[in-house]
């Protein structure tokens, strides 16, 4: 799990976990990760596994075959460390709350020495983030792409929650 | 009459302290005796249920036991050795079964081939008619032999093979290996069928075994007991044994949450950590590479004379002037750049 964020965000991880106001912890629930405090974390402890659906934030959930897939949920938790970000132009704005990959066209901006394939965090023009991608791209590549190619992967945005409002935790 | 009295009063007591054995009950039980199964279809007493459950249960379990035993008390006893046993009769229940069925034994090669073939098998006679001898000789067995050795009391020596063979001898080696076949596929097919076991299985000769074979005997031997060896003693220098079965670990959900975040920040600066002795950045160098190619491939094509270049519409503003600039700029910049090379 800490591969993937850690792919978003980088370094700056370690500010989720020291946190001024408390002790915060991840928990595995069911193949879900979440993120709550200490506290919240003591009370879940009530509760029998069949009955808990969700504490605290869902950060992601772990696939069959072990791979980490990042929510939406975990966005503005992870937002304000991203290392990577991408902007998007107002007409791939939409595209990509309906769930499309970001193509070249619809790419304003992309943060220096982005690799192939990292986590990135994808924003409008306006600063406000809008959800997970991965780089399809590398920078250097993003510039002599045509306008066609995927510079970026689809991973969650914003507009599940209304899309996918029952499934997620 | 003292002593009459006393033995009278001595009787009443053992009396009192064991119950009757005659026990009254509304509904008959139903009684299996060849399973011991008595059942009592009587509805419990919930006043006396509820006042003292425990009581009341024993006092019930007690007269129905009573009312077993008197059943078995009823059939025919027979004494050996001081002890009376009663023949229990057959048992009316039918129990389900403990264990699956037995699954139909695997066919042969031979029986898979008869029936994908529609082989049939037939019924042979213990004896056949020999032309040769005009009598009915069995078809095996010393009788058959004895009739064969009167057949071929001659055999001849064909014309391809050395005159001084023993025609008999080569006969009885044939049979033998044709014997010895039969028996290696019947070895065979058994051998499809028997069950090897494969687990817990512990080195016959223990000085040709490796260290690995024993050391999984010795942990085999720790963990044959009823408790799966929680509580054998272990030797002071025998190494400590893997957990067994447990495929994932998770550390207690409850526990030091601090210790816990300590933990992970260290997992996160491991992972943040460059290689030893990666000093260059890979993807830096390849993309001032990429950035290096690209600026080439520019200037080169800036070199070659434009094919009738397209006039630009420029407008007259602010904005407008800023683009020539830049134009002019870069011409210049081209053909400086072209001359200097």
């Amino acid at each position: 799990m800490t591969i993937n964020c850690e792919s978003s965000i980088g370094e700056n991880i370690r500010l989720l976990l020291e946190r001024p106001d408390g002790l915060y912890c991840f928990r595995l629930h069911k193949d879900r990760v979440y993120y709550m405090s200490e506290a919240l974390m003591r009370h879940a402890l009530s509760f029998p596994r069949h009955a808990l659906i969700s504490v605290g934030t869902c950060f992601g959930k772990f696939t069959k075959s072990g791979k980490f897939h990042l929510h939406v949920t975990a966005l503005e938790f992870l937002a304000p460390y991203a290392q990577h970000k991408i902007w998007l132009k107002a007409s791939m704005e939409q595209q990509f709350l309906y769930g499309h990959h970001v193509l070249k066209s619809g790419l304003a901006r992309v943060t220096e020495n982005t690799a192939k394939y990292q986590g990135v965090v994808v924003y409008n023009m306006k600063d406000v983030p809008l959800g997970f991608g991965a780089a399809a791209k590398s920078t250097a590549e993003c510039r002599h792409a045509d306008p066609t190619a995927i510079v970026a992967f689809h991973q969650a945005d914003i507009g599940q929650y209304i899309r996918s409002e029952d499934t997620l935790t | 009459m003292d002593r009459a009295l006393a033995v009278l009063s001595q009787i009443e007591e053992d009396a009192k302290k064991v119950k009757p054995t005659d026990v009254e009950k509304e509904v008959d039980l139903e009684y299996d005796i060849g399973l011991l199964l008595a059942s009592d279809p009587n509805p419990l007493d919930h006043d006396a249920l509820h006042a003292d459950r425990d009581g009341y249960l024993q006092r019930l379990a007690r007269d129905n036991c009573q009312l077993l035993f008197n059943r078995l008390y009823q059939l025919p006893t027979q004494t050996k050795d001081d002890v009376t046993t009663v023949n229990l009769p057959a048992a009316q229940l039918r129990i389900p079964r403990e264990k699956p069925a037995p699954k139909p034994k695997p066919l042969t090669k031979w029986e898979e081939y008869a029936k994908a073939k529609g082989i049939s098998r037939n019924k042979k006679g213990k004896k056949i008619w020999d032309t040769e001898l005009k009598r009915w000789v069995p078809r095996y067995g010393a009788k058959k032999a004895q009739a064969d050795r009167e057949k071929n009391w001659v055999m001849e020596v064909p014309a391809n093979v050395d005159p001084n063979t023993d025609m008999f001898a080569k006969a009885a080696e044939k049979k033998r290996e044709r014997v010895a076949k039969n028996e290696l596929q019947r070895l065979r097919n058994v051998k499809r069928n028997m069950k090897v076991p494969t687990v817990g299985v512990t080195p016959k000769d223990v000085a040709k075994s490796s260290t690995s074979e024993l050391t999984e005997a010795a942990a085999l031997a720790r963990r044959s007991t009823a408790s799966l060896g929680k509580f054998s003693q272990r030797l002071p220098r025998d190494a400590p044994t893997k957990e067994r079965g447990k495929r994932r670990q998770f550390a207690p959900a409850v526990g030091d949450t601090r210790g816990e975040v300590r933990g992970q920040l260290e997992l996160l600066q491991n992972l943040g950590r460059k290689e030893k002795g990666a000093v260059v950045d890979t993807e830096k160098a390849a993309n001032r590479l990429i950035h290096q190619e690209q600026r080439e491939r520019a200037a080169s094509k800036e070199d070659k004379p434009k094919k009738g270049g397209k006039k630009r519409w420029i407008p007259n503003t602010k904005k407008g002037e800023k683009q020539k600039k830049a134009i002019a700029k870069k011409a210049g910049k081209g053909r400086k750049g072209a001359k200097g090379r």
